[in-house]
């Protein structure tokens, strides 16, 4: 069946999408004019038509109802805009302008305040990892001060633990040559003075042999080590004058024994040094010398 | 000792610019001060005229392959350089430029103010730098006052081994060696004014040694094991970076009041820290210690050494002393007037003064 879709450009659908346009001030970015026409019309057979006394229709192309609707929508806007006079215009634009600044100031509000926020919670994180920062570093240092102690205390007792086993052994060895000291003297009847002479001088080498290069450095070394294991035990911190003395003697000799053994290179005898004046100290040296003699200010 | 200001007595008299003193032949006075310091070593002397010759030398080497050329364009540079054992050392100021240069630690004879533990093989280094700073006695068995630290309150270490160590040194070079503490050589050098009373504080890398003294007799004393280098230590390990790379940075004229970067910034947190450490170890001693002197007016105290050269030094001293309650009444708290040298002046003073 042959049917015809009828649309009149006055007809009801029509004029509500016009007015729709007019309505939002502005026209929609497509107009599917296909499904306008769909939308606003029906279809008829001819035989209904025929029926209804139609004998002859108007038939309207697309492009022709696209062009109708372009020039009636024009029209419109045309006369309507001749409606709006200046000082409306102006009303409308300061109207604008003030909801615009309104609605700016209140976002650039709210973001101020975002900044706000946002600084002091960097500020506090900052604060945090200085301390965390701060705090780390006095833990490893204090780590790194225990663990030497540690370390010290260990070697220490290692040491002690050497020494004592050469001073058993030293001391193993004195008895032994004593006890041959003994022997030797019974054998001899104790009476002659030339034997005990002898006897004299052999002992007094035994002496020199066992005890002040041996025995006694490594009684001085065990005292000095004793102490050093107790300071660091009880943690006092200070050293005794005893334990540096014996260990100064070692340290000394060491020291200078480089200089026989040790072949040195060098420039530093030509090389000039930095040098500089400094203030006087004649005012301080006379007024120490004052007090040393008992002058006014030392009493 | 060729470029020697004090030199030896035949240097002096070979010296046509110098007045040759009729006794002895020196045109110096008979007594030397010698500040033993971790960081440097400085020597002082007075010539007839009373002026005060101080010699420096930064306590520092630093181990680097070399081969003949290198050893000839050291001398031309200026360089000090010791040959030990087929190893070639730099030695003094340039082992520090060139640490940083390499990105390399130096090596240091002495760590927290004494003879370090783990360098044995540097003290015949140690001997030459002496020697050099020194020169031979202008007189037989001249005087020498040499600094030594007070016992430390917060570390185990050996100062009597320490002080052994360098009168033996001393005395190899023909001196008469007499050991002053350090924190009184800087009463000696600073406070004749208020009659040597009042407390003396040596800021030195090793250590902080302090000195109450009271008429010139040292009411108390002790040391502190932290120092310049541990500043420098411990800002190197925050910021990772090699603690001769910090000294660097922190010599090269920071202000504590305004520090411009981070690095700056840590340096001024840890020497905040390390004042406020010192001011309590101070107060803590003196409260804790008998027969402790009541000074009947207020002191002074003075800071000396090369760690209070920093700018804003004395105003974060005197910040952080606020907030202390200090057991003694003081008036005022001051830079020495040569703080580098002031305990090597301090010596020499005692020196000078030793009849």
């Amino acid at each position: 069946m042959l049917s015809f879709s009828a649309f009149s450009p006055g007809s009801h659908a029509s004029l509500d999408l016009m007015g729709a346009f007019l309505t939002r001030g502005r026209m929609p970015e497509t107009l599917d004019i296909q499904k306008v026409i769909s939308t606003s019309t029906s279809n008829v057979s001819l035989d209904d038509l025929t029926k209804k006394g139609f004998k002859q229709v108007k038939v309207l192309n697309q492009a022709i109802i696209t062009r109708l609707i372009s020039e009636a929508v024009d029209r419109v806007l045309f006369e309507r805009s001749k409606e709006i006079g200046k000082e409306e215009r102006e009303k409308v634009i300061k109207e604008a302008q003030g909801q615009f600044e309104t609605l700016a100031k209140k976002r650039l509000e709210k973001e101020r305040t975002r900044i706000d926020e946002l600084e002091h919670v960097n500020q506090l994180l900052t604060t945090e990892l200085e301390s965390l920062k701060r705090r780390l570093s006095h833990a490893a240092e204090s780590e790194g001060e225990l663990s030497r102690n540690a370390a010290e205390a260990n070697s220490l007792r290692e040491r002690l633990l050497e020494s004592e086993k050469r001073m058993a052994q030293l001391e193993g060895q004195l008895a032994a040559k004593n006890e041959e000291i003994q022997r030797v003297a019974a054998q001899a009847g104790g009476g002659d003075l030339a034997t005990e002479k002898i006897l004299a001088a052999i002992n007094d080498r035994l002496q020199k042999v066992t005890q002040p290069a041996e025995v006694s450095q490594i009684m001085l070394s065990l005292d000095g080590l004793s102490r050093r294991l107790s300071n660091l035990s009880s943690l006092s911190g200070t050293s005794s004058l005893a334990e540096s003395e014996s260990m100064k003697d070692f340290s000394i000799e060491s020291l200078f024994a480089k200089d026989s053994g040790e072949a040195i290179e060098s420039n530093v005898s030509k090389v000039k040094v930095k040098q500089a004046k400094a203030g006087d100290v004649k005012g301080a040296l006379a007024k120490l010398k004052k007090m040393q003699k008992g002058g006014e200010d030392g009493e | 000792m060729g470029n020697s200001a004090e030199g030896s007595s035949t240097q002096a008299e070979k010296a046509p610019s110098t007045k040759a003193a009729p006794q002895g032949g020196s045109r110096f006075e008979a007594g030397r001060g010698l500040d033993v310091g971790t960081a440097n070593l400085a020597s002082a002397i007075q010539d007839k005229d009373g002026n005060v010759i101080i010699k420096i030398q930064r306590n520092a080497f630093i181990d680097i392959d070399a081969d003949y050329y290198t050893r000839n364009m050291l001398t031309k540079l200026n360089v000090q350089y010791v040959s030990i054992n087929g190893k070639m050392v730099v030695v003094g100021d340039p082992a520090f430029e060139l640490a940083n240069i390499l990105n390399r630690e130096t090596r240091r004879p002495m760590k927290g103010g004494v003879i370090s533990p783990s360098e044995q093989e540097a003290m015949p280094i140690e001997k030459l730098l002496l020697e050099n700073l020194l020169g031979a006695p202008n007189y037989p068995d001249e005087r020498c006052y040499f600094s030594v630290p007070a016992d430390p309150i917060d570390a185990d270490f050996n100062v009597v081994y320490h002080k052994g160590i360098f009168g033996g040194m001393l005395k190899k070079l023909g001196f008469e060696p007499k050991p002053i503490l350090e924190g009184h050589a800087v009463v000696f050098a600073e406070l004749a004014e208020d009659d040597f009373t009042g407390i003396g504080i040596s800021c030195g890398g090793g250590m902080f040694n302090v000195c109450v003294s009271y008429k010139s007799i040292p009411a108390l004393a002790f040391s502190t094991a932290r120092g310049g280098d541990w500043i420098d230590r411990n800002v190197a390990t925050v910021l990772g970076i090699k603690a001769s790379r910090a000294t660097a940075i922190k010599e090269k004229g920071v202000n504590l009041l305004s520090p411009n970067n981070r690095e700056e910034e840590a340096i001024e947190i840890y020497y905040r820290n390390l004042i406020s450490y010192t001011l309590e170890a101070i107060k803590t001693r003196f409260e804790g210690s008998t027969g402790m002197p009541s000074f009947p007016e207020p002191i002074e105290i003075v800071c000396a050494g090369g760690t209070s050269m920093i700018g804003g030094f004395i105003e974060v001293f005197q910040d952080e002393f606020q907030s202390i309650k200090f057991p003694i009444q003081v008036k005022n708290i001051r830079r020495a007037e040569d703080p580098l040298f002031s305990v090597a002046k301090g010596c020499l003073v005692a020196s000078l003064s030793d009849v």
